[in-house]
């Protein structure tokens, strides 16, 4: 059927064809028709190709998208009479641009001259083994490193790019090799380097002459699993996560990160994702570096982030660097792009529920740029448009905006300022009114001291507040609560420091936590007017990270954070009575602490190790392990956090979360690194975690430290994932095997869930597969289809049942999570269809059709169970998104 | 509400949400739990103390097993001590014990050699009931074709004024006694009217407490929601208890009503066991899960006439032909010819 759909969906959108001939052949045919000149470089050229059947009949525009139907090469004309023509799968979807040199290159194919240069001592040349080789690739006007350059050794398809301060790593044996080295905005170029030992090389880049809009040919594959220092790490561009099918239409970074192995959710519909057993609240989520304490609009059926201002994400699920601290399972690196420097542009989207747009460009060129971005959903006019009256009385909208300034400080210096806000609301009718608001804002400062040392200084504040309102009659109440944190992390990042590469600095974050407050809403409100204290936190760290290739196949990567945490007053320390259970009828004593004074103080040495030994050219096998340290984590017993979920700072009840993380991984390249295929173990073991009493009662409970438990985790699985970077069908299977448990240690009984014995968590579900694929049909359309199976997470279910009076069938549970929900599986399929490929057009837009939940599964979003006077419980699945759901979503870039 | 916003929900996804009802696949579970029912009444001399234990095979739901082999007994101010023994086969252990005001009690049960205790409960001062009206309203209900209708109601309300220095529990029980006329026909030319006592709470919770009140005054708090039907043709004595009990006690009564109001919703707190306040004393194998508490009892009789239910239909009428409860009205069960005190 899939077969099918494709095929229809390709004969609407194309030419017919006749006939495949040789590329010579067809190139002459075209260029004697249309009188102009074709250029693509030999190596990218395809043997056959179609051609129409009679050329002249036709525009040029349709004759070249036929000449190039069923290949992954795309085309744009470049001044009067050229037709330039290259790789698609190397070619940035959405940001098009190419240097006129490159072009040039590419017309000049035959005439090759390279910059030549030599690394290494010609005298002493080592001849066994692979030498380390920095790049040191620069602004030839600004004298400034660039970051995320892309260098590929054209001999071995060994591709990296460069670092904060512009130095790209290469492992090559003695020999001549030539580097294509590429650059958005740059010229290109391809330098011949000699190697004879270890060694650095500078290099210059220019300013491209012209910027031509369309294409930017640049690496397939950049650096990859084999040659990354980090085991566990995932990356993913801004294209990766808009080709993969969203549910209306909304391109989302969570749900694309769900598709990777070891990241789950507890269900759609729910904030947060799971990491390698971790919880939600055990993610460090930064945008740019600040730190958000809720990445979800809708209550998670979305992500805060706008796809259209996102560069890139790095997700740490094994290796954890030094310089990253605070969370226990992982670190979510969401880095946004900067507004071009050299012209206005602008994307945008519109969707079934929402829209986005998003301007970039130089507010002085060359020197300061500045991005605009923002979304908006729109719908409420659904709910209003409903008859019922408590339906139309309620909302779900969100908005969210971001700008980030970029200033140019000479020919070293670089300074990022960027401001975030964000917005929701949820009510129902006059039952409830959830709204919850992020702001932040951070500058960062980047300054090149020499090639080799850097210095990075970040700074950043966030502030989430949320709000619950219930205006029922009588007892109306507003409560909030939130977090606000400031951040300041200067650090400096050292290439070649002894033989070393390092990062060393410091890290501030200091938490206020409003703990929550409630008020009456109107005079006539029985609801008294209360607050909790608010708690502050003071976390202090100082870290280095530190590099060195042992040898020619083996390099090491040692890490040390020492991390100090205060909790600070004002407050209350509440003595309770020793040897007895914690609840409130037992306490003897509360001190008063001042404010700013010490309530209670941790300290941990966290060390981060990491070794990667190259097995073979195509292979590598790493190791890890870290120690993690988390001082604030986020109180809720139900299955998915709320949006006013109590964030609660480490305390003289509860001890900071510390987790012990061991990673092993067999990472196997093959086919000229066209397939990426990696095998990797994880185990966590987690002292310290926070689990909750039989009901507990967490709600402006100003004794909530007697409804936590002390327990202790575990997490432990294998994740196996085949890859294809390149072709026309690319795609990803993943598949997790894994187990995430608790056991606590109490005493008394409703200290002793499940008789102290390991249970699963609310989020333990063993087996995950995910498989995405995206068939390129023809050079402007594509279709994705993606499959998700996990097993159902485990619930409390009744294993009886009493009478008590006059009160019958009261459930009985047995053990916590004693049951699990069905499984879930689901199909989703999009088809995009662009404009043609044209240099002269300035409104490029695109069309893309998706069905979420192509088959219609009934997924449970959860199961509850209820009882009949005299009957057995009766258990009921609650499925949302239970139907297919179709979305079209239109976009465009000017 | 909660019905209401799972409907919102439904919405918000392009109404392509459902509940259907799924297989319960429960593995078996070794949790066992002793069930203890022992609610102590001032206004009542021979006390009872019902323990049971569950089912541990998870797959089916049978009834409770009694427990007839356990040691029973109550501790007055931890002097004095009340045996319970057993008086049936059913896990029902019986004494004799008056209880005293400002005194603590303490429930001890010995089984398979681990002790329980219970908290000390106090037995409080009794709080008078307060007033008692009704009102009459709609509301949605699954008829037994499983379509939405509407039906009439009556509320039972109450405006109490507690006290405010002093954190106050309530718990009502409620039963019914209603006149049952007979008609006259051939066979029956004297027709009578019973008197007929009724359990009208059952699964019915009513609780009440002036935690985090301003001020003690409580005003139309339901107790009671009841479809009127021709019990309430003639006139309707319900008979309140109003029992002051613990903040434990309380507790546990509060636990079991959110139970009871549960909708799948996600943010909802995941179930868990509701212990109530009587707890082994070391590790066991066995929990144990109930309550027990003094409470000091208030009373009070409320009437419902016709005219405030919208005059129902009476049920026994010439035409079709009358039920034989009609014709002799102590073939229902529970009735009596002896007029009670309430009328």
């Amino acid at each position: 059927m899939k077969t099918s759909f494709l095929l229809l969906f390709t004969l609407i959108f194309a030419n017919p064809i006749y006939g495949q001939i040789e590329y010579e052949e067809a190139k002459q045919v075209l260029e004697k028709a249309f009188n102009v000149q074709i250029h693509c470089p030999k190596k990218f050229q395809p043997s056959q190709v179609a051609l129409l059947e009679n050329v002249s009949d036709h525009s040029l525009e349709e004759n070249m998208d036929a000449l190039l139907n069923n290949t992954t090469l795309v085309f744009f004309k470049y001044n009067e009479g050229h037709i330039i023509i290259g790789p698609e799968n190397i070619i940035e979807g959405e940001i098009k641009e190419v240097s006129v040199k490159a072009e040039n290159e590419l017309l000049r194919e035959n005439e090759p001259q390279f910059e030549s240069y030599a690394v290494g001592d010609p005298q002493n040349i080592v001849k066994v083994g692979e030498h380390e080789i920095k790049l040191y690739i620069y602004d030839d006007n600004l004298k400034d490193g660039l970051i995320g350059v892309t260098a590929i050794v054209q001999e071995s398809d060994q591709a990296s790019i460069t670092d904060e301060i512009g130095i790209v790593e290469l492992s090559l044996g003695t020999g001549n090799y030539l580097i294509d080295i590429n650059y958005l905005g740059y010229l290109s170029k391809t330098i011949q380097l000699n190697v004879f030992g270890p060694g650095r090389v500078e290099i210059a880049l220019s300013k491209e002459a012209v910027t031509l809009e369309e294409v930017t040919i640049s690496a397939s594959a950049g650096q990859n699993s084999i040659t990354r220092e980090e085991i566990g790490l995932e990356a993913l561009s801004a294209r990766e996560i808009k080709r993969v099918p969203a549910l209306m239409g909304e391109a989302d970074v969570i749900k694309s990160l769900l598709l990777l192995p070891g990241v789950s959710t507890v269900g759609e519909g729910s904030s947060g994702i799971n990491i390698r057993g971790g919880s939600v609240d055990q993610n460090l989520i930064l945008q740019d570096g600040i730190p958000l304490f809720n990445a979800s609009h809708v209550l998670g059926l979305f992500s805060l982030f706008n796809p259209d201002v996102v560069q890139s994400i790095e997700l740490y699920k094994g290796s954890l660097p030094a310089r990253f601290g605070g969370r226990v399972a992982s670190v979510m690196d969401v880095e946004l792009k900067e507004g071009d420097f050299t012209r206005w542009k602008g994307t945008g989207g519109l969707g079934l529920i929402s829209s986005r747009l998003t301007f970039e460009g130089p507010i002085i060129p060359e020197k300061v740029s500045l991005l605009l971005g923002g979304r908006f959903s729109f719908s409420d006019y659904i709910f209003s448009s409903i008859r019922v009256a408590e339906i139309r009385e309620s909302r779900a909208n969100f908005y969210d905006g971001n700008a980030k300034l970029t200033f140019r400080l000479g020919s070293k210096g670089k300074l990022k300022l960027s401001a975030y806000n964000s917005y929701d609301r949820f009510k129902f009718d006059d039952n409830f009114d959830f709204n919850w608001r992020t702001t932040a804002g951070s500058a960062n400062f980047n300054y090149v001291f020499n090639p080799g040392t850097s210095l990075i200084v970040k700074s950043s504040y966030s502030n989430y507040l949320s709000e619950l309102i219930d205006p029922t009659v009588g007892s109306s109440f507003s409560y909030s609560n939130g977090i606000s944190n400031f951040k300041l992390k200067p650090y400096l990042q050292l290439n070649d420091f002894l033989t070393l590469n390092a990062f060393a600095g410091l890290e501030i974050n200091h938490y206020n936590i409003a703990s929550g407050s409630i008020a009456p809403l109107t005079d006539e409100s029985s609801q008294t007017e209360f607050d909790l204290d608010p708690q502050k936190g003071l976390e202090v760290a100082a870290f280095i990270d530190l590099t060195k290739n042992l040898s020619d196949y083996i390099s090491l990567t040692a890490g040390l954070r020492y991390s100090q945490f205060r909790n600070l007053g004002p407050g209350e320390i509440k003595i309770y009575e020793e040897g007895e259970e914690r609840i409130r009828e037992n306490v003897q004593d509360i001190k008063t602490v001042g404010n700013n004074k010490v309530l209670k103080f941790f300290d941990a040495f966290e060390p981060r190790t990491s070794l990667k030994v190259i097995t073979s050219p195509i292979s590598s096998l790493k190791m890890s392990f870290n120690i993690t340290n988390q001082y604030i984590s986020q109180l809720f017993n139900t299955t998915s956090v709320t949006p006013v979920d109590l964030w609660y700072a480490s305390n003289t009840y509860v001890d900071p979360i510390r987790a012990f993380n061991y990673s092993l991984g067999y990472f196997l390249s093959l086919d000229e690194n066209k397939w990426e295929n990696s095998l990797e173990v994880f185990y966590r073991d987690i002292k310290n975690t926070i689990e909750y009493k039989d009901i507990a009662e967490l709600f402006l409970n100003p004794f909530v430290e007697t409804e936590l438990l002390n327990a202790i985790g575990r997490a432990y699985g294998v994740e196996f994932s085949i890859k294809k970077n390149i072709g026309r069908i690319t795609g990803r299977l993943s598949y997790t095997y894994s187990r995430t448990e608790s056991k606590t240690q109490g005493i008394f009984p409703r200290e002793r869930i499940n008789n102290n014995n390991w249970f699963p968590s609310n989020y333990d579900r063993p087996h995950d597969l995910s498989l995405i694929s995206t068939l390129q049909i023809t050079q402007r359309s594509y279709a994705s289809v993606n499959f998700v199976y996990s097993s159902g997470r485990p619930v409390s279910a009744p294993t009886g049942n009493i009478s008590v009076g006059n009160v019958r069938n009261i459930p009985v549970y047995g053990s916590r999570n004693n049951f699990r929900i069905p499984d879930y599986h689901r199909m989703d399929f999009s088809y995009t269809v662009e404009q043609s490929h044209k240099k002269d057009q300035k409104w490029r837009s695109s069309w893309t059709f998706s069905v979420y939940n192509l088959y219609g599964r009934r997924n449970a979003f959860s199961v509850f169970f209820t009882q009949k006077p005299f009957q057995s419980p009766v258990a009921n699945r609650l499925s949302i998104l239970a139907r297919p759901i179709p979305s079209l979503t239109y976009n465009f870039n000017f | 509400m909660n019905q209401n916003y799972i409907f919102f929900i439904f919405v918000l996804l392009w109404f392509a949400s459902c509940i259907d009802q799924i297989p319960v696949n429960v593995k078996e579970d070794d949790s066992e739990y002793l069930i203890v029912q022992a609610a102590l009444k001032d206004n009542e001399d021979q006390q009872i103390v019902n323990i049971t234990s569950n089912s541990p095979d998870a797959t089916d739901f049978q009834a409770n097993f009694p427990v007839n082999d356990a040691l029973v007994y109550v501790l007055k101010d931890n002097s004095q001590r009340f045996d319970f023994r057993n008086v049936d086969d059913r896990g029902n252990y019986g004494q004799t014990l008056s209880l005293n005001t400002g005194s603590f009690y303490q429930l001890v049960i010995e089984y398979k050699g681990v002790r329980y205790e219970s908290t000390h409960e106090e037995l409080l001062e009794p709080v008078p009931v307060g007033e008692l009206k009704t009102r009459v309203t709609n509301e949605l209900v699954n008829n037994a074709a499983g379509n939405v209708v509407e039906r009439e109601v009556i509320n039972v309300l109450t405006d109490i004024n507690l006290p405010v220095d002093e954190e106050i529990y309530l718990r009502y029980r409620i039963d019914g006694t209603y006149e049952y006329r007979e008609i006259g026909t051939p066979s029956n030319l004297n027709p009578v009217t019973c008197y007929v006592d009724e359990i009208i709470d059952l699964n019915n919770l009513a609780i009440i407490s002036n935690t985090g009140l301003e001020g003690g005054n409580i005003q139309n708090k339901l107790i009671l929601t009841r479809a009127p039907d021709y019990r309430y043709s003639y006139n309707y004595c319900m008979h309140i208890s109003q029992d002051r009990i613990s903040k434990e006690a309380y507790e546990f009564w509060r636990l079991v009503e959110n139970e009871f109001n549960r909708t799948g919703d996600i943010f909802e707190a995941p179930p868990g066991i509701i212990r109530g306040n009587i707890n082994e004393t070391g590790p066991s194998d066995i929990g144990c899960i109930g309550v027990f508490s003094v409470a000091a009892v208030s009373t009070k009789d409320f009437h419902i006439l016709p005219s405030a239910v919208n005059n129902p239909r009476p049920r026994c009428q010439p035409f079709p032909a009358p039920p034989p409860t009609c014709t002799n009205c102590l073939l229902l069960p529970k009735s009596t010819l002896t007029k009670p005190e309430c009328f």
